[in-house]
């Protein structure tokens, strides 16, 4: 059977945009993985790796600022940044201990307005001996309040 | 299905496949540059942001440690990528500058004045040169900036 010619045309204009979409696809992929890009590949040879180590350590830190604002998530975003710890540079681990300490002040602060009182006070006790770590004299309500003020900003302006 | 058609409906795929070929490459290439430039701007925002907490509420020790490792981190990256610029180098000398000064230190902290200075310049290359309490006000200024929003 002799298919018309418009029929033809047709069948050619679906098989070109369905493969079209198809390499395009397929293109992405393989031209992501191979470019990597946000992964610091441009660096990866400085000091053996170790800046790239630092970067992707404080991007960690960077992410874990995107968890929601419930005791629950804070503590995950906590427990993971507590997990990477062991293994960085006493620096590397102040700022991870900051971001601990941010983030116990900010659930004390959403444990107290629940009327958790024993668990606001728990966490809080653990933020103050973090920042008494970090060399921090004054851990006063008011000065810790102020670590979460851009958390609190932040999520405000979403 | 006559050969001929057969051999227009391959056509057609292998056509297909490349230009989506070619614009997916070329999709992933033009976000793979974009992101390249940003890259780095998350883990510096953090650095500058434990910096400069650090340097307001820490003893100056725990604040020097944490200027160094900001200076080391902004130095290692220029040094490793020169598409990337050092911006807050200027003000994290100058934050050191004001931390060995109150630990005793005033030679060491004109030293990091001068490349606080030096910074500045190469930065904005127009203005005049600014003294030493001027350097230090663009520290308070920015902290107080940061502190009232």
């Amino acid at each position: 059977m002799k298919w018309p010619l418009v029929t033809g045309f047709c069948g050619g204009l679906l098989i070109f945009g369905g493969c079209a979409y198809l390499g395009d696809r397929a293109a992405e992929i393989v031209t992501f993985r191979s470019r990597k890009p946000m992964t610091f590949e441009s660096v990866k040879k400085q000091n053996n790796g170790q800046l790239r180590s630092e970067l992707q350590t404080l991007q960690a830190v960077a992410f874990s600022q995107f968890s929601e604002d419930t005791p629950l998530e804070l503590q995950k975003s906590a427990d993971y940044l507590e997990s990477i710890r062991s293994t960085k540079q006493p620096e590397l681990q102040s700022v991870l201990d900051l971001q601990i300490a941010t983030y116990y002040v900010e659930m004390a602060r959403l444990e107290r307005d629940a009327g958790d009182v024993a668990a606001a006070d728990h966490h809080r006790r653990m933020a103050e001996d973090i920042l008494h770590s970090l060399g921090w004299q004054d851990v006063s309500a008011e000065t810790m309040a102020k670590l979460t003020r851009w958390q609190l900003w932040r999520k405000a302006t979403k | 299905m006559t050969g001929g058609l057969k051999i227009a409906l391959l056509a057609a795929a292998i056509l297909g496949l490349a230009y989506g070929g070619y614009l997916g490459h070329r999709n992933v290439v033009e976000i793979g540059n974009s992101l390249k430039s940003i890259q780095y701007v998350a883990p510096t925002k953090v650095a500058s942001d434990f910096t400069r907490t650090q340097f307001m509420h820490a003893d100056t020790d725990h604040a020097g440690k944490a200027v160094i490792m900001q200076i080391n981190l902004l130095e290692q990256l220029e040094l490793a990528d020169k598409s990337f610029h050092a911006d807050e180098l200027a003000l994290a000398y100058i934050r050191l500058a004001m931390v060995v000064d109150a630990a005793g230190r005033p030679e060491a902290a004109q030293r990091a004045l001068d490349q606080a200075r030096l910074r500045y310049r190469q930065m904005h290359s127009r203005n005049a040169e600014l003294t030493d309490d001027e350097l230090k006000n663009l520290v308070k200024q920015s902290d107080r900036l940061m502190a009232g929003l």
